[in-house]
């Protein structure tokens, strides 16, 4: 029953964003055209594609350092790592409400990972790369496990706090993972009840492990909680990052958010990359004297919602915006969680009220937004079959449930020009495994009525869409249940509501693979787009350096391999060296690889355009 | 145990001579530590290589806080590298001279050497008019305390040359801007090396579980190669499970390079040897101009830092004149070999 489940173990703290941004803007287009640019079709920095030389490196990161502040270039000299810090256990929940005395609580909370966009120029394909993660530490109350996968981020809400008007300071976004049992996790219970309860959980088989999920919000720029978009402040902190970044060395400028989250139990059937518990999505209904959601106001965001033994547990971590920079939320006023017969009839019932103060910043703040609400077994009993919503007072709905949903069991996919893949989703109808013969329609978000594809679930209530790379591309498709979904074309499309994976194709790069296995070939055609456009790789392999990339050709043959993809030290970082660039290199360091022979390319069905709307949250930000 | 002479400062300046040496303790501490944790082989000895990996960190931390309260008073801070084998700044008792050794169990008993606390729970006594003394680390620091809160309000400068956490170690390092700021990295640096005692007014402890283990125990572990865990005895502790720890994992290091003739050594070794010392170099220089207003001064020092580490990596696998041995970093402070670009 994911996170929703008893036992929980919520958390919260800050964690610091230090991605490079060079690779967020295309090269051409609108002007101010932006000359440190990356083509992600061609998965290269756009240096001179004649003649690669030091020089032309050089001007590459001097041009990125000019973006700084007239092309929304915030941090060309990051390390893409992401550490939580100030982050602890603030509390636990047997079933019995928030318990802060039990001694799990206060123990920090150790992770770092490595922030790459599955689609550099978009903002829904955030992924964070890491190997392990601690809570607590070694010696006392903690559980370690090793990731399933990367976190994922899912249902970015962009007006979440309206009033943080700094980049991206206006969002709020939802992360998941899971640990399996069987795969190195450690539960070292000690005397706390919380861990001897999930301990026990473990030994359920039809406990898989456990799930984390977390909300990332009020993110702050430059360490600046005051500044905004076009501000005379925001313009002196670019210039002085400029003045560091020009002094030579190190220069990071790490954006930093607040996040709450949960740790709780990871069952059969849930999908690990998101939520899959009921699904409350966002109505879109404008709060009352706010600008309306279309037009960039607050949003009340998706929610999720299970039914535990006691009552029905909301997850409303992504859900209410938050009215200032503090993160206070905004008062709605009492909530009504209404449950309805699915039609034809609509017997509606009322079946509970929020308060506006278990929605407030400090209730937030202390369960990581999970609201539980106690009711009797026979209503709990009734749920299952009744559409869930959240009104206010007077009948507006700001949620309601996506009845029959389908949740893709891969967040972002990676495969190489020419090979194929099957993308496929889980079915949920309220919350539970649906079974054979959903018809579930993927399209791509610029896609047609003619051009959509659909699927029909087998028994265990599962769509499959098989996929082929025939060349360099990104692809969001989108995924609905239904025979005639209203599909989403250009800005209708809303990562709060809609579920998606993202498709990378990887160019085959075959003509770089026959180049001579030269230093100038390997330099110009693999390595100078990382050196150009990651200046922070100077600190542990200078990537324009002949002699230190062949003494180091063992490691770097490790840090590369596809299999070790999931790593937190994969290289490159931005996972998107092609097989024929692979091939260079393995070729010039000595190992003689073998380049994995290419699937048929396959003409028809090219794909289209990638959609505008993720694209223009990444929009240069002209000061 | 390292002993410290304390003597009650009577001027601003001899404040500003006290929190120097302290801002010497704290760098002193970062070559021992460095290169037992260099020397680990790669791909060995997890365990060691995270807990030294995050003590280094927690020591560049406490030298940035130390220097922090000493531009908060008005000071300059200097960086005074110091020479291995030797003691460490401050040692009156000539009781440790510290080494730089290769990740051994001596390296980790040195370790403790230098990070022990007092043993007995002693709340200190406010009393300011001591004349001279000899005190461990902790106590020195409670000393300094104590000093920096007898300073008036106008000692204290606000937003003079101060080192955020805004590039590197988020939320660990801040700004001092006034006596409660110091008091408060006083207290960080305190309770992360020897461990902060639980006192009546101090909930603190080295051995809680919910923080992370002092320096001196994490040290304590790898010398007896066993994790501390939490136990229901009296003593809040007890002796866990192996810590999985070989000492046989590691680069055939010398001790103490700065007493080794180079000279005798095949050019490949002098030079890697030169490119340490010349990394090490822009590494000082770089903390000066960062601790003295230069832009983008800590982001210079932190690109020396990782050229030394590649510069070390060499080193460690550059055989010296017998064809086995090799030589870490010796950390040698040569600013004129670096402008006369003599390193490599």
């Amino acid at each position: 029953m994911s996170i929703l489940e008893f036992p929980r173990v919520y958390f919260r703290g800050e964690i610091a964003w230090d991605p490079v941004t060079t690779n967020n803007y295309p090269a051409g287009g609108q002007p101010p055209l932006a000359p440190a640019a990356y083509d992600e079709n061609a998965c290269d920095a756009t240096l001179s594609q004649v003649a690669v030389t030091a020089q032309s490196v050089a001007d590459f990161r001097q041009a990125a350092i000019n973006e700084v502040g007239n092309f929304g270039n915030w941090n060309p000299a990051g390390s893409y790592r992401c550490p939580f810090y100030n982050t602890a256990i603030t509390g636990v929940d047997l079933g019995n409400g928030l318990d802060q005395k039990d001694a799990f609580a206060t123990a920090p909370v150790d992770f770092s990972g490595m922030l790459v966009d599955c689609e550099p120029y978009g903002a829904y394909t955030s992924q964070l790369f890491f190997d392990d993660m601690s809570f607590g530490i070694e010696g006392g109350c903690r559980i370690h496990g090793k990731r399933v996968e990367r976190f994922n981020d899912r249902f970015i809400n962009f007006a979440a706090n309206p009033s943080n008007n700094m980049i991206a300071g206006v969002a709020s976004v939802m992360w998941q993972t899971c640990f399996p049992k069987n795969a190195g996790l450690e539960v070292d219970a000690f005397d706390s009840n919380a861990l001897q309860a999930l301990q026990g959980c473990l030994s359920d088989a039809d406990v898989l492990g456990l799930m984390v999920r977390f909300v990332t919000y009020r993110t702050v720029y430059y360490d600046d909680d005051t500044l905004s978009n076009g501000s005379p402040g925001t313009a002196a902190a670019a210039a002085a990052l400029q003045a560091k970044l020009n002094a030579g060395g190190f220069q990071p400028n790490q954006a930093r958010s607040l996040l709450v989250g949960t740790v709780g139990l990871w069952r059969q059937g849930e999908v690990f990359t998101e939520a899959s518990d009921r699904a409350l999505i966002s109505t879109m209904a404008p709060i009352p004297g706010q600008t309306d959601p279309s037009q960039g106001g607050p949003t009340v965001a998706t929610a999720f919602a299970r039914t535990t033994a006691t009552g029905l547990a909301l997850d409303f971590s992504n859900t209410i915006p938050c009215i200032n920079r503090a993160t206070d939320k905004f008062d709605l006023g009492p909530l009504t969680a209404t449950a309805t017969d699915p039609p034809p009839a609509v017997a509606i019932a009322q079946i509970a009220t929020i308060a506006s103060s278990q929605y407030s910043r400090a209730a937030f703040e202390a369960t990581s937004g999970i609201i539980d609400i106690p009711l009797p077994p026979a209503t709990i009993a009734q749920l299952a079959g009744m559409d869930l919503a959240i009104t206010t007072a007077d009948g507006t709905a700001f949620l309601q449930e996506d009845v029959l949903r389908a949740v893709p069991l891969q967040a972002n996919v990676y495969i190489n020009q020419g090979e194929t893949a099957e993308l496929s989703v889980q079915v949920y109808q309220r919350g539970v495994l649906a079974g054979a013969g959903v018809t579930v329609t993927m399209s791509d978000l610029n896609a047609s009525q003619a051009t959509c594809v659909k699927q029909v679930t087998n028994s265990g209530g599962v769509a499959t869409f098989p996929v082929q790379g025939t060349t360099g591309e990104i692809i969001g498709w989108v995924f609905q249940t239904g025979d005639t979904p209203v599909l989403p074309v250009g800005n209708v499309f809303t990562p709060l509501n809609f579920t998606y994976t993202y498709l990378r194709v990887l160019p085959a790069d075959d003509n770089i693979a026959a180049l001579p296995p030269t230093w100038d070939n390997v330099h110009n055609y693999v390595l100078a787009n990382w050196e150009a456009m990651a200046p922070c790789m100077d600190n542990w392999l200078r990537l324009g350096d002949e002699q230190q990339v062949m003494a180091y050709g063992p490691l770097i043959r490790t840090l590369t391999d596809p299999a070790n993809f999931e790593s937190f030290r994969f290289m490159p970082v931005t996972r998107d060296m092609s097989a024929g660039q692979r091939t260079l290199l393995y070729n010039f360091l000595g190992f003689g690889a073998q380049r994995a022979a290419l699937n048929e390319a396959v003409a028809a069905g090219a794909g289209q355009d990638m959609q505008a709307l993720s694209r223009s949250m990444r929009a240069p930000v002209v000061n | 145990m390292i002993k410290l002479a304390w003597q009650t400062p009577q001027t601003l300046a001899e404040v500003q001579a006290a929190v120097q040496k302290a801002i010497d303790l704290e760098f002193s501490t970062l070559p021992p530590y460095l290169y037992a944790k260099m020397t680990i082989l790669p791909g060995t000895n997890a365990p060691a290589f995270a807990r030294l990996n995050a003590i280094v960190g927690q020591e560049m931390i406490h030298m940035c806080l130390a220097c922090n309260i000493m531009n908060a008073i008005g000071g300059t801070v200097q960086i005074n590298p110091p020479s291995y084998p030797g003691p460490l700044p401050g040692d009156v008792d000539g009781g440790l001279t510290v080494h730089l050794l290769p990740f051994s169990q001596a390296a980790m008993a040195q370790g403790m050497a230098i990070e022990e606390p007092v043993e007995a729970i002693d709340p200190p006594a406010l009393n300011l008019a001591v004349a001279a003394t000899t005190v461990t680390i902790g106590e020195y620091y409670d000393w300094l305390d104590q000093t920096l809160a007898a300073l008036p309000p106008n000692a204290w400068q606000a937003n003079n040359n101060q080192i955020s956490d805004q590039q590197f170690f988020p939320g660990q390092i801040f700004a001092v801007n006034s006596y409660d700021d110091a008091h408060t990295a006083i207290t960080q640096i305190v309770s992360e090396g020897e461990g902060t005692p639980v006192t009546p007014t101090d909930n603190g402890s080295p051995l809680d579980f919910q923080h992370e283990l002092a320096h001196y125990y994490r040290f304590w572990e790898m010398d007896r190669n066993q994790v501390l865990v939490k136990d229901p005895n009296p003593v809040g502790f007890a002796w866990g499970g192996p810590l999985g720890l070989d000492f046989s994992q590691v680069y055939p290091a010398i001790a103490d390079p700065e007493l080794h003739d180079f000279s005798q050594d095949p050019p490949a070794a002098q030079q890697a040897q030169a490119a340490c010392n010349a990394a090490y170099t822009a590494l000082v220089d770089g903390l000066v101009s960062a601790f003295r207003g230069g832009t983008g001064g800590l982001g210079i020092a932190v690109r020396a830092m990782f050229d030394l580490r590649m510069a070390a990596m060499t080193a460690l696998t550059t055989p010296l004149a017998d064809g086995h041995s090799v030589a870490g970093a010796a950390f040698v402070y040569t600013p004129n070999a670096a402008s006369q670009g003599e390193a490599a």
